[in-house]
C-alpha cells in the first residue's frame, strides 16, 4: 500500500456550510494519483497539454526543446492515466476539530465529516474538490454522557484540535449529498480514521456505520414514471390526481396551460395555487403546514409534470438533503448558496424545469428560507420552504420541439 | 360502527437501488373510504425534521384504508406484523412504525424521528 500525507487546516467555525473547506499545505503528498485516479474513473477529460504546459519537465525546457518536451509530457500524463489503480489506498493527515458535545443525541462530531466540508488539492495545475461519500457515516463520536464529560475535558485541554488520520479509496466524481458542487469534485469513501493528538496518541477511532443513506443508485437507473415526490407521481390521469388531492387537501383548481409551456402541456390542476409563498409585511401570509400542489396535464388527460410544496418552521438545512439522499440516492446535480437545489435523473427541458437557475433535471428538491422582515425584526428564525417537482423525462424527451 | 384501527406501521426494507418499490404503485387515493391522517405541530421546531421526513415520503398526509396506506397517489401495500399493526415498504430501506396513542397516533422513524398525527377534520366532509 502506497501512503501518502497531506496536512491540511481546517476553516473552523466556517460560518458558509457550503464552502466549508480544508486548506492544504502539501508536503510530499501524492495529490497527481488521486487526481489521476479520479479522471480514470470519472471519465472526465484531463486537457493534457495545458497539465503538459504546467509541467517542471516543460518549463524548465528550453524554448528549442519546448515542443518535444511537451509531446513527451502529454504522452507520460495520458499513460499515468490510464495506469492509474482505483484500488488504490490514499491517506491523508488533517488537522480536524470535535465538536461540542449534542445532548440530544448523545455525540460529538467530527468537523471534516460534516456536510459541505471538503479537501482542496492541487493537481495538474487546476484544483480538485476531495469529498467522503460515507462521511456521515463516520462523523459521529457516540458516547454516554459520563464518559463524554472526561471525554470533553481532554478535548478541551487539547484546544479540540485533532489530527484526523484518513485512509480513502477515490470512487468516481461528484458529491452524492449535492453540499459541493463545481467542476472536478472527486468522489471518495473513507476506508477508515484514526484521531491523534499532537504527540501521535490515538484519541478515537471512529467506525464506519451501516446506513441505508447514499445507495449507490446510479443516475441511469432513475425511471420517472416509478419515482414520486411526496407519494405523488406522474402518468396517472388528471382525474385520479385531482381526486386524490381533493381527498388528501381540500378543492382543486383546473386551469389552462400557462403561457410558454412545453409542448404538449394542455392545462393544470392544482391545489392552493401559489398559496405557500409569502408577500413581505403581508398579514395572512402560509403559516407551516401550508401545502401546495400543481400538476401540468398533457392533451390525453395525464399528469407529466408536477410540483409539491410545503411550509416548515425553521428545520437544518440538513434534515431535507438527508432525507432525500435516503430516498433518491446520490445526488446527480446540485446548486447551492443562500438556498440550495438538488436534482435526480436524466436531463430535462428547459420548458419544464421549475427553477433555471438550478439542475435541469427530472426530480428536483429546493430548501429556501422563506424570509419575512416582518419576523426578522422580530429576531425570529424563518420558515423553511420545501419544493419538490418531477417531470416525466420520457414523455418529455418524445415530446420536444 | 367505523373501526378504530390501532395501526403499527413499520416501513420495512425493500426496493434496495430503485427509484420505485415492488410494493407501491401508482393508484387514486379513495374518495370516501379509510381516513385521512396528518402531521400534528406544524409549527414546532422540534417536530420538524420528522415532518420534513414525513413530507419527502408522502406520510404527511395519507388515507389509512383497510390494508392499504395512500401516500399521494402511490398505495403502499402493507402487511400485518406480530403486533397486530401494518408493516409497509417503501424505498430504499427507510423504516417506521405508526405507534396508536389515544385517538391520535405517532409515526416512528427508525432513524430516530416521530411525529405525531391526527385525523383530519376539514369542513364540507
Amino acid at each position: 500500500m502506497i501512503r501518502s500525507y497531506i496536512l491540511a487546516t481546517i476553516a473552523c467555525g466556517a460560518t458558509v456550510l457550503f464552502a466549508g473547506r480544508l486548506e492544504a499545505q502539501s508536503e510530499g503528498f501524492d495529490s497527481t494519483a488521486v487526481a489521476a485516479a479520479y479522471h480514470k474513473l470519472s471519465g472526465d477529460s484531463l486537457d493534457l497539454q495545458a497539465a503538459a504546459q504546467q509541467s517542471a519537465s516543460v518549463q524548465r525546457a528550453t524554448q528549442f526543446d519546448k515542443q518535444d518536451a511537451t509531446t513527451a509530457e502529454v504522452a507520460r500524463l495520458r499513460a499515468f492515466i490510464a495506469n492509474a489503480d482505483p484500488s488504490r489506498e490514499f491517506v491523508i493527515s488533517v488537522n480536524d476539530n470535535i465538536s461540542q458535545y449534542d445532548h440530544e443525541h448523545g455525540e460529538f462530531s467530527i468537523g471534516l465529516f460534516q456536510p459541505g466540508y471538503f479537501v482542496p488539492l492541487e493537481a495538474f495545475g487546476q484544483r480538485y474538490q476531495l469529498v467522503f461519500a460515507n462521511a456521515e457515516r463516520v462523523r459521529a463520536i457516540p458516547m454516554e454522557k459520563a464518559a463524554a464529560r472526561d471525554f470533553d475535558a481532554k478535548l478541551n485541554a487539547m484546544g479540540r484540535g485533532v489530527l484526523n488520520e484518513i485512509h480513502f479509496k477515490v470512487t468516481g466524481q461528484g458529491d452524492p449529498a449535492g453540499a459541493v458542487t463545481g467542476p472536478r469534485v472527486v468522489r471518495a469513501e473513507v476506508t477508515s480514521s484514526r484521531l491523534l493528538d499532537r504527540q501521535g496518541h490515538v484519541v478515537f477511532t471512529p467506525s464506519i456505520t451501516a446506513s441505508p443513506t447514499l445507495k449507490n443508485v446510479a443516475a441511469t437507473e432513475f425511471d420517472a414514471t416509478k419515482a414520486d415526490i411526496a407519494g405523488f407521481r406522474v402518468g396517472v390521469s388528471a382525474a385520479d390526481f385531482a381526486a386524490t388531492l381533493e381527498r388528501l387537501f381540500g378543492p382543486v383548481t383546473k386551469g389552462p396551460a400557462e403561457r410558454n409551456a412545453f409542448a404538449g402541456i394542455a392545462g393544470t390542476v392544482s391545489m392552493n395555487g401559489d398559496g405557500c409563498f409569502s408577500y413581505p409585511g403581508r398579514r395572512n401570509n402560509p403559516k407551516p403546514g401550508a401545502v401546495c400542489v400543481t400538476g401540468n396535464v398533457d392533451n390525453g388527460g395525464i399528469v407529466r409534470s408536477i410540483r409539491v410544496e410545503r411550509l416548515f418552521a425553521p428545520v437544518d438545512e440538513e434534515v431535507f438533503r438527508k432525507a432525500l439522499t435516503q430516498k433518491y440516492g446520490p445526488v446527480a446535480d446540485a446548486r447551492n448558496g443562500s438556498s440550495f437545489v438538488l436534482g435526480w435523473g436524466p436531463t430535462i427541458d428547459s420548458a419544464l424545469v421549475y427553477d433555471r437557475s438550478g439542475p435541469r433535471t427530472a426530480l428536483t428538491a429546493h430548501y429556501t428560507v422563506d424570509s419575512d422582515f416582518m419576523r426578522e425584526g422580530l429576531n425570529e428564525a424563518d420558515d423553511v420552504r420545501l419544493i419538490l417537482t418531477l417531470v416525466d423525462a420520457a414523455w418529455a424527451a418524445k415530446n420536444a420541439r | 360502527m367505523r373501526k378504530q384501527w390501532v395501526w403499527l406501521l413499520a416501513i420495512g426494507a425493500a426496493g434496495c437501488g430503485k427509484h420505485g418499490d415492488a410494493t407501491a404503485e401508482a393508484a387514486r387515493a379513495p374518495s370516501r373510504s379509510g381516513d385521512v391522517w396528518e402531521t400534528e405541530n406544524a409549527a414546532d421546531r422540534k417536530a420538524a425534521p420528522a415532518t420534513v421526513l414525513a413530507f419527502v415520503n408522502g406520510l404527511h398526509t395519507m388515507v389509512l384504508d383497510g390494508s392499504d396506506v395512500y401516500a399521494g397517489t402511490t398505495r403502499l401495500s402493507t402487511t400485518t406484523d406480530t403486533a397486530g399493526g401494518r408493516v409497509v415498504a417503501l424505498s430504499n430501506g427507510l423504516s417506521a412504525r405508526l405507534v396508536p396513542a389515544g385517538d391520535a397516533m405517532e409515526l416512528r422513524f427508525a432513524s430516530g424521528e416521530s411525529i405525531s398525527m391526527r385525523k383530519q377534520t376539514r369542513k364540507g366532509k
